[in-house]
């Protein structure tokens, strides 16, 4: 019910949104739930196991009950809590978890069998049979229980991710937040405030208050007039710190577009903050806690200071017959307020016999409320009056207040545990649980307005080390509180509404042995919902300290752990999502390709074209053309991605020694060397070709896949295993375009670009120099990585594309063409060169077969470590080819293992594995290169491949690790 | 061999973007040199740079002359940026390289360009100014990020480029819509 005279929301901007399918109208500054309750709707939402009936609690992020998908199709966004998602114009709610409607939900039957469905039922009921639980259980239960669905499909919506920084970060806009932030501006800070809610202030915008002789709200306004004008301030309303982390780091979810009915053009619809941090002040305020007794989840049954938002804030009565059930002061407000209002109080109930409060209502000290009645929605209470007397109260509304809890979660994220306050019932933050973080106001058990103006300004002070500023005048009262968590009695006391868990539960899992608070909460599910037990978890360890016969600290409290209120996955992602999931690094060849039609391949974060299909090819017929060309004429393929290492200085070459396996001292300038790199436990890490340039100049070459792999580890070679030698290197990948030309007419083409002699003479076999190509100063490497004869020609990246459409046009005259990572792979494994599909990080060098390349003349990394028993002699796999007996056979790949003829297929016969495998234009068969245990001695022999996950097995003899060119005849011709 | 390669820089038909008040364009610097001093000698290397009214930064730090600037990138590196390429003098004291066509460069300005790179960058926007230059991530590729009076330059390594211009124009746009929400 809307009442006139109240309120904040712009009554000149009606609203029309949908709930359910109906049409209901609010206005501007509406939150969904204030919407809902001034059109009377109570009933929201169906509870998430025993589909019980259930209505608005809280006017807060606290809100366990009122979760609502918003919106429709892809981009719906479900288990929204009605009490912060904010009304606008063509808003369309739906309430969750209730079939066919909210009013008639079938899956109300789990309330008629809830004597069966308690806390511990579904661990003993559906153990057995065994079998049953993933085909039949599982499903059940999911699809019976749960929240809001995602629609499944790309919401084609974007987030961001950002940074920011400040000296002093102020969670929370209420009266303590506002004199931090306040604090803290005016003493020239960086300061960021940051405030959940669509409107700054917190409480003052919710009660009717006067701070410095202005109504709250307008004091409010005039504080945050000042913030805006501070350019050392960033006021971020809509923005949820959700956790807190190292080094005065925290997660913050700024909603930029939840309010509005579409995504503006390029914006995000949020963005996930991490926020650095000088020092922090926690004024994230309380939650108002309620008191268990039976039925107390009836739609109708809400927080106290709820009551008294609603009615303040938005000008609603969320009743026409309010009854208040209180502990403490607090209750006592909501039904003065109400009364000033003109709503009907029906009755205070407090369970303190001697209070001093004195209302024009029905008043009945020492009385609790034992249970609520009306099934949809609230009707009436049964109070029972301290002569033990039961009457029933009407009340469409009862406002419950049992204490209020100090948000402390955040200072629990890196493990802190709150301290108990007697003083106020509850747990309040441990100082310093979080290095630079002070909590202030409510957060703090401050609850006046005024001690909390004051504790804001004296904790900005205190972490910035400067002098508080003057508190305005305000409400100054004490709290006084007896606790008081549950009336004893039949029925069901729910203190965990959104995971429907009772005090029944609490004592089942007493019952049970599950006493610790941890288990407790594991046993009954208690606070493992999305609303983290804001509302619970202080009455459930009330409700076990009493059980147990401790007091409430000793039984503690369970890990608060962020995020703080739910945070979208893809609000983590940001931008990294979909094809910009990672960066890509593009090849200077990469538009020739695309025009080309080139398919693609990532490589680390390369894309490298894999085979450029020529019209009627797929990738197989692709692939065998260009390798076919490559052997017979000549390939163009874009090499650029290899890591290329610029390595200079007095003591490369004894740096390179100590790297490598074998000798880069003895290297004469002009010539290129094959090397193998181990780890310091002695496997093998990378190879590649390292080019002499000059005395002191190397350029080392690395996988495309362990760049930066490498250049760490040489980075740490230097850094600190020997520092001493004075040696300098960088980067130059991307310096240089660079491509490999291959097959017999390799060098009628490199004649065609490079202006010097390319002769055997001048450009032998592993001979390098810098060479004109085209023009422009280049590189020129005759190295092959085909089994052809072939080079290696670079040169600055700004003349990549040029060249490669150069050479592609040379080639093509020659009757070759472009080739890609496929055909390259082929063209490897025929010729016998390994990748790190070999070298996979558990071999050493002696199981490819390159025992002999650990020198024994010098000292390497890993060398020590590669001679330890059990890394090299028989037992080990070993690298060999095979080749299938029968020449059609066509199932062959990599991952298959392999088995002596006869022996029967288990883990324990098994003899190695297959590293790679292809189809081979060449031979007219599949090879492949497998690891078989003592396989060098092996050569000759058959054995099995059986490939379990294709269901295949094939005989293939065991062959040398090499197929094309044995000799090495075309490499050097 | 009568065809002369054709230089395509790296942001070539990828920049500029604009949106708002902000623009991201291309900056071509005439040459890019890695230094690094060997051992001992950044004080000779210094001296050298000073020909060309440079010296030898520290960390952090951007050097600026009239056509040159020395920016910090690393560990006893630095990279000597200019108009057109310098004699460096520096045989024996320093290995270099040339690095001119290894990196992608591109200036973003624009009222609030700070809150573009909020977006994209860990680094606080402040400390982006004139006579620093920082090493950092930016949209997830390394980067050096370099102070300029109007907003900053980002550099980042060549085959980035596609990434980099995708990854600016997207933060650059979603601040512009963000304002014209405000």
């Amino acid at each position: 019910m809307r009442l006139q005279g109240f309120g904040q929301i712009d009554r000149s901007s009606p609203v029309r949104f949908e709930f359910d399918g109906r049409s209901y109208g609010g206005f501007a500054g509406d939150t969904l739930a204030s919407a809902l309750l001034a059109n009377d709707i109570r009933l929201i939402g169906r509870s998430f196991k025993y589909h019980r009936p259930r209505g608005i609690v809280t006017a807060g992020s606290e809100e366990p009950n009122a979760l609502m998908t918003i919106g429709q199709g892809a981009a719906a966004n479900p288990n929204t809590r009605a009490t912060t998602q904010e009304l606008y114009d063509g808003l369309v709610a739906r309430s969750q978890n209730a079939w066919p409607s909210l009013g008639l939900d079938v899956m109300e039957v789990n309330d008629l069998l809830a004597p069966f469905l308690g806390a511990g039922f579904y661990y003993k009921t559906f153990m057995w049979p065994k079998a049953i639980w993933e085909k039949l259980y599982e499903p059940v239960i999911r699809h019976a229980a749960g929240l809001g669905a995602l629609s499944g499909q790309d919401d084609g919506q974007s987030y961001d991710t950002g940074f920011l920084h400040c000296d002093l970060l102020v969670i929370g806009s209420g009266p303590a937040g506002l004199m931090a932030a306040l604090t803290g501006a005016r003493a020239g800070k960086r300061v960021i405030l940051a405030e959940e809610d669509f409107a700054f202030g917190g409480r003052l915008n919710a009660e009717a208050e006067e701070v410095a002789g202005q109504p709250g709200p307008a004091w409010v306004a005039s504080v945050i007039a000042e913030l805006a004008a501070a350019p050392n301030v960033r006021l971020m309303r809509r923005t949820t710190v959700t956790g807190a982390y190292d080094g005065g780091t925290f997660g913050a979810l700024e909603q930029v577009a939840e309010h509005l009915p579409s995504l503006p053009q390029g914006a995000p619809r949020a963005t996930f903050w991490r926020i650095a941090a000088g020092r922090t002040v926690l004024a994230g305020g309380a939650h108002e806690r309620m008191i268990a007794f039976r039925d107390n989840d009836r739609p109708g049954v809400m927080q106290a200071s709820a009551v008294r938002s609603y009615l303040h804030r938005y000008g609603v009565a969320p009743g026409r017959k309010v009854a208040v059930f209180t502990n403490n002061d607090d209750g006592w407000r909501t039904a003065a307020d109400l009364i000033a209002a003109g709503v009907t109080v029906t009755a205070v109930i407090d369970p303190r016999a001697h209070t001093q409060h004195d209302l024009p209502c029905r008043m009945i000290h020492g009385g609790v409320v034992t249970r609520a009645h009306g099934r949809l929605g609230l009707d009436n209470i049964t109070v029972r009056k301290p002569d033990g007397a039961e009457i029933k109260v009407d009340a469409d509304c009862l406002a419950v207040s049992g204490g209020w809890n100090p948000s402390v979660h955040l200072t629990c994220h890196m493990n802190g545990r709150p301290d108990w306050s007697e003083d106020i019932a509850a747990f309040v933050p441990r100082p310093g649980a979080v290095p630079g973080l002070i909590a202030a106001g409510a957060a703090n058990g401050m609850f006046s307005t005024h001690g909390a103006l004051r504790s804001g300004a004296q904790a900005a002070a205190e972490a910035l080390d400067i002098k508080p500023i003057k508190v305005p005048q305000a409400e100054d009262a004490t709290f006084e509180i007896t606790p008081f968590w549950h009336v004893e009695g039949p029925g069901r006391a729910f203190l965990d509404p959104q995971n429907d868990v009772s005090v029944k539960d609490v004592k089942a899992a007493h019952q049970e042995n599950f006493r610790s608070v941890e288990h407790m909460k594991r046993y009954t599910t208690l606070g493992m919902a999305t609303d983290q037990g804001k509302l619970s978890n202080v009455g459930a360890l009330a409700i076990m300290a009493r059980l147990t016969g401790r007091d409430i600290p000793e039984v503690g409290t369970t890990t608060f752990r962020p995020p703080y209120t739910p945070v979208p996955i893809a609000a983590f992602a940001g931008r990294a999502a979909r094809d910009t999931f990672r960066p890509h690094r593009l090849t200077p060849s990469d538009a020739l390709s695309r025009e080309r039609g080139a398919e693609f391949i990532e490589a680390g974060l390369w894309h490298r074209a894999a085979w450029f299909p020529q019209p009627g090819e797929d990738w197989l017929a692709a692939c065998n053309r260009e390798t076919t060309m490559v052997r017979e004429t000549v390939g163009v393929a874009d090499v650029t991605t290899l890591g290329k290492i610029d390595i200079q200085g007095p003591d490369a070459a004894v740096f390179l020694d100590r790297v490598y396996t074998n000798m880069f001292s003895t290297l004469k300038v002009g010539r290129v060397r094959y090397g193998l790199m181990l780890r310091e436990d002695g496997f093998v890490m990378d190879d590649g070709t390292c080019a002499r340039l000059g005395d002191q100049h190397y350029v080392m070459t690395t996988t495309t896949a362990a760049a930066g792999q490498v250049m760490v580890h040489l980075q740490f070679c230097q850094q600190v295993l020997w520092p001493e030698l004075d040696v300098r290197f960088i980067s130059v990948t991307d310096q240089w375009a660079q491509f490999a030309v291959a097959g017999p007419k390799a060098r009628d083409l490199i004649r065609d670009v490079v202006a010097e002699d390319v002769s055997d003479e001048s450009f032998p076999y592993m001979g390098c120099g810098a060479v004109t190509v085209l023009g422009v100063p280049g590189r020129l490497f005759r190295i092959s990585f085909s089994g052809e004869h072939a080079y290696e020609v670079a040169v600055p990246a700004r003349y990549g594309d040029a060249l490669a459409r150069a050479l592609t046009e040379r080639a093509e005259a020659l009757g070759g063409g472009l080739y890609g990572m496929e055909a390259l792979n082929v063209l490897r494994i025929e010729k016998g060169y390994i990748t790190h599909a070999e070298i996979d990080g558990r071999v050493t060098a002696d199981d490819i077969g390159m025992g002999r390349m650990v020198s024994a003349k010098k000292d390497c990394v890993g060398k020590v470590m590669s001679e330890r028993p059990g890394l090299h002699g028989p037992e080990r796999c070993q690298l060999v080819g095979l080749r299938p007996l029968n020449p059609d056979a066509a199932a062959l790949h990599a991952g298959a293992h392999l088995f002596a003829l006869k022996a029967e297929i288990t883990p324990d016969t098994d003899q190695g594995w297959l590293s790679s495998a292809c189809y081979s234009p060449t031979f007219g068969h599949r090879i492949a290169y497998a690891f078989l245990k003592n396989g060098r001695a092996r050569h000759g022999e058959t054995v099995r491949v059986v490939d379990r996950t294709k269901g295949t097995e094939t005989l293939c003899d065991v062959t040398a690790p090499m197929f094309y060119d044995q000799e090495g005849g075309k490499l050097r011709g | 061999m009568a065809d002369i390669l054709r230089a395509q820089s790296p942001f070539s038909g990828r920049l500029p973007v604009t949106a708002g008040p902000f623009k991201a364009v291309e900056v071509i610097p005439g040459s890019v040199m890695s230094v690094a001093p060997y051992r001992g000698q950044q004080a000779a290397v210094s001296k050298a740079l000073s020909h060309h009214g440079l010296r030898f930064p520290d960390a952090g730090e951007a050097v600026e002359a009239a056509h040159a600037a020395a920016l910090w990138t690393g560990l006893d590196e630095c990279f000597v940026i200019s108009d057109a390429p310098l004699p460096l003098n520096l045989d024996g004291i320093a290995a270099v390289t040339d690095q001119t066509d290894g990196w992608g460069w591109l200036r973003l300005t624009g009222a609030g360009w700070q809150e573009v790179m909020a977006r994209l960058c860990p680094v606080d926007p402040a400390l982006m100014v004139p006579g620093r230059a920082l090493r950092s991530e930016v949209g997830h590729m390394m980067a050096i990020v370099y102070g300029v009076t109007d907003g900053v330059i980002v550099c980042v390594m060549r085959s980035f480029a596609g990434t980099m211009a995708h990854d600016i124009s997207v933060a650059l746009t979603s601040v512009a819509a963000q304002k014209e929400m405000e």
